[in-house]
């Protein structure tokens, strides 16, 4: 065992000194580049639901009313072009508003006599028709999220000399498109050399752009063939039917009348559908809409958090019914994480790995059904936390910051013309979810060995219960126990070695088939191998250490999940190189 | 510890001697694994600082101290309550368990929070306001996507940097220390199979790896479809572009070009392009494919990195005065206005180099505001007239002279004005910032100036009209009227009346290279002096002009003019895309002449990428930067079709796909390959035996030729995107039957020894699984197996004890 460990270090001489003089430049090539989708597409067409520059008659309780009375349903899973697919008009109401406004949802505050204010979240879909037909219901709210703080802070400094407001700008994150418009050319004047400024101040006037425009990715009418394009409402003739059913939506949206925007609703769901049927589709709609309303990754992680807690619960109450509710949430989890996944996978028409977003959740996946299968094929409930660990914070971390690609889109070409792609940022995949895995069962073992330490008797015995570990081992010492975390930590990590070894060199197979040199130190490619040389120490300082050598391997697997970490984030998102889609 | 391992130590305390120490002490060294965990840590130090900017490596302790605080507040915030619940509350022990696991939780987030919004709002860093806590600041700004390979000194490319020498050692070392450790600690027995294999693919990667970079090369070509028939296939390449090397091309006078490679060129930063750079001295000496004559020397002597060529001035410190040299004068704008944030002292805000004989570049001008001009030491008679004291204010002034009548004013006028001097009745028409159409006289294109325009009626005959310039009096002109078709009936200005024009709208300064200035404020009023180099004049409050430098003689020439860092393209940074560099042609005699040449990515397509150098002795020089051009492997390539295959619906790509003839350049033998992305073309160039070579050595060719086969592959690496557009609006337009591409471009790079490499990865990958998974299971076995034979021992001895023990026991003579 140890000769092959000193032989693995062999494999990194290979790479980095005999062959570096491989590689000579980090160009990306054609199809390289994410392609350029835009979610308001270039040109103009009319708005099909009426002009609506004319003063809202709206106030914050009557939107919110009217919120409520209105049915959309029948128009949530309308096919719509954009973006270069096809997909629902219930994904592009959540994409536009979440790009827009930088939340899931847009809220109004409704402060009424004698009682707090109150935030009323909106629909998604019922907030991106109200910015195309009632749009300057919205010029003063604070609709238009400004990322870049030291912008923000220029744009809330001119809007406002109240310090108390001002602050309350901040914190809010988003500001009203005439606040934006009344500081604007001040803000760019001013920092006209400023290079983030420059870009913030390019992506507020795409924002600007999809508020003013939005109404032209509404591009609704299927084509009679393949290749050509499709269309928006204006392209039907004036009279009809669709186009008239969408100019009166229009103006009884704007006149508050809820059954009339209802009946028009309706009549819309029922007549797209039906222009050139054959080429508008159908199931695959239907998919995505339940998709987007099952919300697989969200209640995804909520899952897996009970199942974390349950079982992290029973390791210290040796409850049997936490052990069975941990295990079954975790099925439940696994089951509906799968779920979005393959979904993911027929929508896409593409294995959903692509991006940053996908890849994290193929990673959760993959590492939560790892976790689950050693934990059956062990016996021991600890890979089963430490599977519902990883499903629970990579999906977290997926759903809850700004991942980039959670929109399903176009990806770069280059990704989907390679039939290794799917081995080698599979077989990658794995091993992150397996170094995830690792490093929460490295976790389990400090803190078994820290609380052991403290002379806590409680805390290794009920981790050996916990544990599923032999009952006779429960009174075996916290020395038996901890001997089987290492043993399970071993385990994953070994695994994880292997498997991020086998991606790195198929990764080199796919790099030598399409571009010609199989090793470019590319910074993703070198800080693989720098993952994977930390585990190649781990392995190897096992060997070196006398004493403590299993908390010495727990110490190096957290160091090592952190360097995972940059490896996977950090590159992608700071290091520019040839993976930046990844 | 192996037994082998042992047995080692054991074998060299009987052998080697003990005044040999050192080799049982090396020995010992290079069998240690600490020693392998040393090397390994320090590739993973090496590879942290050729890849991750110095900036951001120096903004570790800073979020080390944003976490610690992190840390601090959720310790404080969760663990005291934590203990103090588990004391206070007496209950079970599951109950102790589970109250910590959610009070901690719960604690835990609220300890978050609160460092969220009481203390993340005060550590965050405005770099805007520099409020917040970071530390070195300045260093992160400066070097934020600096590596420590692209500083002065180093100049590599990542592959450069991991192949220099501490590398190299390191790398040494660790494949020493392995291989010393392998034989001393390894059984070679069939449990161990899995090493041994992983063991031979190491050695057959290493070899492979070997021959790869021996022969490996890369690059790309540029394919053009037909100029003429969209049908027909392009023009042939028979050559790529080194995808790293770059070469000076020299061509003298159209013997052919020839490439002269520059390895070590610098790469990241700037070498004698401003005031402080370090100097750069790199010979380019002829390859044994030279044509220009072996008398002539060039040298690299300047680069720069990410910068246009623009036309500037550059002063010629000995040379001999040219006819187009003029004198220099290098100034700097001082402002002491205080900024938003109150800082008032005084800094440069704008630096100018003015050259007194170039009309279009002695004047520094921010219209309407102020300008400074550098007026010719020969323009003594305006220089008169610029100093002139005015007795009342105005804004603009009118100096008459009619030397038949030796009359001369000055007339402080405005629109409409009439004045009469000397018999000539003048009366002011227009005055204008800017002339109403541009100046074309010869020698002035470009430049600018305020113009008086003025009707003049002379004493006797026609009247006409005059254009008075401020700025250039000597090319002031009469319009006489109309001809037929329109045009103006132009003349040079009649000298029986000289008009010079002095606009005092802004504040104008006037300096003459000996140091003698005038500023003329707005409103007329005048303040003379003399200024000498590094002294400064004042122009208005807070607002001053210092003389930097003044220099007797430059010529205008194509000059870097640099990038600032915020307006550069990240894919232009580090491969030469967007630099220039500065050759110096160098002939015994003494005579030299420096040049920048701008860089060429595809030499040979397009225009303007050679610059021309005249030799004293009238030869001509051809020069340009590019990159290395090599042959393809004995065949060409025309282009016969290229599709941009998009998604349905759309626009956005989904694969490319070139339609290539390949010409076999020997035989002159045609085929047709297609490459699109992820399927290059792959051109194998077969083992020809050489008969000059031996029998043994064309055996030896054929046979590696047959495990590592030389072998290119041409992928699709770039297309012609705007012309693809561009005619895809054709097709809408119904001009065009369906998109084109003008170009395509392919990556061309060869895999020597790939299979041998492919073969040793294989074996690395199965015998890992083998040494992790297939021999504990074998070892395990073989335990059982031996404690299943020890029990058999044990149970059979005890049969045996028994039996002898019932012989013992048994009665004498029982069996008998």
């Amino acid at each position: 065992m140890m000769s092959v460990r000193i032989a693995m270090l062999g494999f990194l001489a290979v790479i980095t000194a005999l062959a570096m003089p491989a590689a000579w430049g980090q160009t990306a090539p054609a199809g390289n580049a994410h392609p350029d989708t835009a979610l308001v597409p270039e040109g103009e067409s009319p708005n099909p639901f009426g002009n609506g520059m004319a003063p809202s008659g709206f106030s914050v309780e009557q939107k919110i009313e009217f919120a409520r009375e209105v049915d959309l349903s029948p128009l949530r899973d309308l096919a719509v072009f954009n973006a270069g697919r096809v997909k629902i008009l219930d994904t592009l109401a959540r994409e536009t508003v979440e790009t827009l406004t930088g939340r899931k949802n847009y809220f109004d505050v409704r402060q009424q006599d004698g009682e707090r204010a109150k935030k009323a979240a909106y629909d998604p879909l019922f907030t991106y028709l109200d910015l195309l037909i009632d749009p300057t219901y919205y010029f003063d709210k604070p609709l238009v999220h400004i990322e870049y703080l030291p912008l923000r802070r220029a744009m809330a400094e001119r809007a406002t000399q109240d310090p108390e407001r001002r602050e309350a700008l901040m914190r809010m994150t988003r500001l009203s498109p005439m606040t934006i418009s009344q500081t604007f050319a001040a803000v760019a004047e001013e920092h006209a050399t400023d290079l983030p400024f420059s870009e913030s101040l390019q992506r507020v006037r795409r924002l600007l752009g999809i508020f003013e425009h939005g109404h032209t990715a509404l591009l609704l009418v299927a084509p009679d063939a393949d290749p050509v394009e499709w269309q928006p409402i204006s392209a039907l003739p004036a009279d009809d039917p669709a186009r008239m059913a969408f100019r009166a939506m229009g103006e009884a949206w704007r006149s508050g009348d809820a059954a009339g925007v209802n009946a028009a609703a309706a009549e819309i769901a029922s007549i797209l559908p039906s222009i050139n049927a054959e080429q508008y589709p159908d199931t695959q709609r239907r998919l995505e809409a339940v998709y987007n309303a099952s919300k697989p990754f969200e209640y995804g992680y909520w899952l897996y958090a009970v199942s974390l807690l349950s079982l992290v619960l029973a390791f210290g109450t040796g409850r049997k019914w936490l052990v069975a509710l941990g295990l079954t949430t975790l099925v439940v989890a696994i089951t509906l994480h799968a779920f979005g996944f393959a979904a993911r996978w027929a929508i896409a028409e593409r294995l959903p790995i692509q991006n940053q977003f996908e890849s994290m959740t193929g990673l959760a996946l993959g590492g939560a059904i790892v976790g689950m299968l050693l934990m059956i094929a062990r016996r021991q409930w600890l890979f089963g936390a430490a599977a519902a660990g990883v499903g629970f914070l990579v999906l977290l971390a997926a759903t809850q910051t700004a991942i980039p690609g959670a929109s399903i889109g176009r990806e770069a070409a280059i990704l989907n013309t390679s039939y290794l792609l799917k081995y080698h940022v599979t077989t990658v995949l794995v091993s992150y979810g397996l170094i995830t895995l690792g490093f929460i069962v490295s976790l389990f073992y400090l803190g078994t060995h820290y609380a052991a330490r403290r002379r806590d008797p409680e805390a290794a015995a009920f981790a050996a219960e916990g544990l599923g570990l032999d009952s006779a081992k429960v009174n075996a010492g916290p020395q038996r126990v901890l001997s089987d975390l290492d043993t399970a930590q071993m385990t994953v990590l070994q695994l994880a070695f292997w498997t991020l070894g086998v991606g790195i060199l198929l990764g080199a197979w796919w790099a030598d088939h399409s571009w010609g040199r199989w090793w470019a130190f590319d910074p993703k490619e070198t800080w693989a191998l720098l993952t994977w040389i930390i585990y190649l120490i781990i392995i190897h300082v096992r060997f070196t250490t006398k004493r403590n050598r299993a908390l010495v391997t727990a110490w190096l697997s957290v160091l090592g999940f952190i360097v995972m970490l940059w490896t996977y984030f950090g590159v992608n998102l700071i290091l520019p190189g040839l993976h930046a889609y990844a | 510890m192996s037994a082998k391992w042992e047995r080692s130590k054991a074998w060299d305390n009987r052998h080697i001697p003990a005044w040999a120490w050192p080799v049982k002490t090396l020995l010992r060294t290079f069998s240690s694994i600490p020693l392998a965990v040393c090397l390994l840590s320090f590739v993973v130090l090496y590879g942290v600082v050729a890849s991750v900017p110095i900036g951001m490596l120096a903004l570790i302790p800073t979020y080390l101290i944003y976490g610690l605080t992190f840390v601090g507040v959720v310790a404080l915030v969760a663990g005291g309550p934590v203990l103090l619940i588990r004391r206070v509350f007496p209950m079970g022990r599951a109950g102790r368990f589970t109250i910590t696991v959610l009070a901690g939780i719960a604690l835990v987030i609220i300890g978050g929070e609160l460092w969220r919004h009481l203390l993340w709002p005060l550590l965050r860093y405005d770099p805007v306001h520099e409020t917040g806590l970071r530390l070195f600041p300045a260093f992160v700004e400066a070097y934020d996507a600096t590596t420590l390979r692209r500083l002065r000194g180093f100049e590599m490319t990542e592959p450069q940097f991991y192949s220099w020498w501490p590398m190299r050692l390191a790398l040494f070392l660790f494949v020493t220390n392995m291989v010393t450790a392998t034989i001393r600690r390894i059984e070679f027995i069939f449990p161990n199979l899995g090493v041994l294999t992983v063991h031979t693919g190491i050695v057959v990667m290493a070899l492979g790896s070997m021959h790869y970079h021996a022969l490996k090369q890369e690059g790309d070509t540029v394919l053009f479809a037909s100029f003429t028939d969209p049908d027909a296939p392009g023009p042939m390449a028979t050559s790529f572009y080194d995808r790293d090397i770059v070469a000076l091309w020299v061509n003298q006078e159209g013997r052919g070009w020839e490439q002269r490679p520059l390895r070590w060129l610098p790469r990241y930063n700037d070498y004698d392009v401003l005031e402080g750079d370090p100097a750069l001295d790199m010979p380019a000496p002829p390859t044994r494919f030279a044509f220009a004559d072996p008398d002539i020397a060039l040298r690299v002597v300047g680069y720069a990195s990410y910068a246009d060529l623009i036309d500037g001035w550059q002063v010629v410190e000995d040379g001999p005065a040219s006819a187009d040299a003029s004198p220099l004068m290098d100034l700097e704008l001082l402002s002491s206005v205080p900024t938003a944030d109150g800082d008032a002292s005084q800094r440069p805000v704008a630096d100018m180099r003015l050259a007194a004989d170039s009309p279009a570049n002695r004047i520094f001008s921010l219209r309407g505001v102020m300008s400074v001009e550098f007026v010719p030491d020969e323009q003594e008679q305006r220089w008169q007239d610029l100093t002139r004291k005015w007795d009342d204010a105005g804004e603009f002034g009118l100096v008459i002279r009619v030397p038949g009548e030796g009359a001369e004013a000055l007339h402080l006028v405005k629109r409409g004005d009439v004045v009469e001097v000397g018999g000539y009745r003048i009366e002011v028409k227009q005055l204008l910032p800017t002339p109403p159409f541009p100046i074309i006289t010869a020698g002035y294109e470009g430049a600018e100036s305020s113009v008086a325009i003025v009707d003049v009626t002379p004493p006797e005959g026609e009247s006409f009209e005059r254009y008075a310039y401020h700025r250039f009096p000597e090319i002031n002109q009469d319009i006489l009227g109309t001809q037929a078709d329109g045009r103006p009936i132009r003349r040079d200005a009649d000298a029986a009346i000289g008009i010079s024009f002095i606009d005092a709208t802004a504040i104008n300064a006037y300096l003459r290279e000996d140091g003698a200035w005038a500023v003329r404020l707005p409103g007329g009023g005048l303040v003379q002096g003399r200024v000498e180099v590094g002294e400064t004049i004042p122009l208005a409050p807070a607002i001053d002009l210092r003389l930097a430098a003044v220099h007797s003689a430059g010529v205008q020439r194509e000059i870097p003019q640099v990038v600032p860092p915020a307006q550069r393209e990240k894919d232009l940074i580090g491969n030469h895309a967007a630099a220039a560099m500065e050759v110096e042609v160098s002939l015994p005699s003494g005579w030299s002449q420096t040049i920048w040449l701008p860089f060429t990515k595809f030499m040979g397509v397009g225009a303007n990428a050679d610059r021309q150098v005249a030799l004293p002795d009238g030869r001509t020089l051809r020069l340009a930067f590019s990159r290395l051009s090599r042959e393809l492997p004995g065949i060409g390539l025309r282009l016969v079709d290229f599709e941009m295959i998009p998604y349905e619906h759309s626009d956005v790509p989904r694969d490319f796909m070139s339609e290539l003839l390949v010409v076999d350049l020997e035989t002159g033998e045609t085929s047709m390959h297609t490459t699109r992305l992820n399927h290059p073309f792959i051109h194998r160039a077969d083992f020809r035996a050489d008969e000059r070579r031996g029998g043994l050595a064309n055996a030896l060719g054929w046979a590696i030729s047959g495990i590592a086969p030389n072998q290119y592959k041409f992928s699709q690496a770039g297309w012609d995107a705007e012309g693809w557009k561009q005619s895809k609006q054709q097709v809408k337009a119904g001009l065009a039957d369906r998109p084109r591409a003008a170009f395509t471009i392919l990556g061309v790079g060869n895999n020597p020894g790939i299979y041998i490499i492919a073969v040793g990865a294989v074996m690395m990958s199965v015998g890992i699984p083998w040494a992790f998974y297939v021999k504990p299971l074998i070892m395990k076995r073989r335990r059982d197996r031996l404690k299943k034979q020890a029990m058999e021992s044990a149970a059979t001895s005890r049969s045996k004890t028994n039996v002898v023990r019932e012989e013992a026991a048994a009665p004498v003579g029982a069996g008998a």
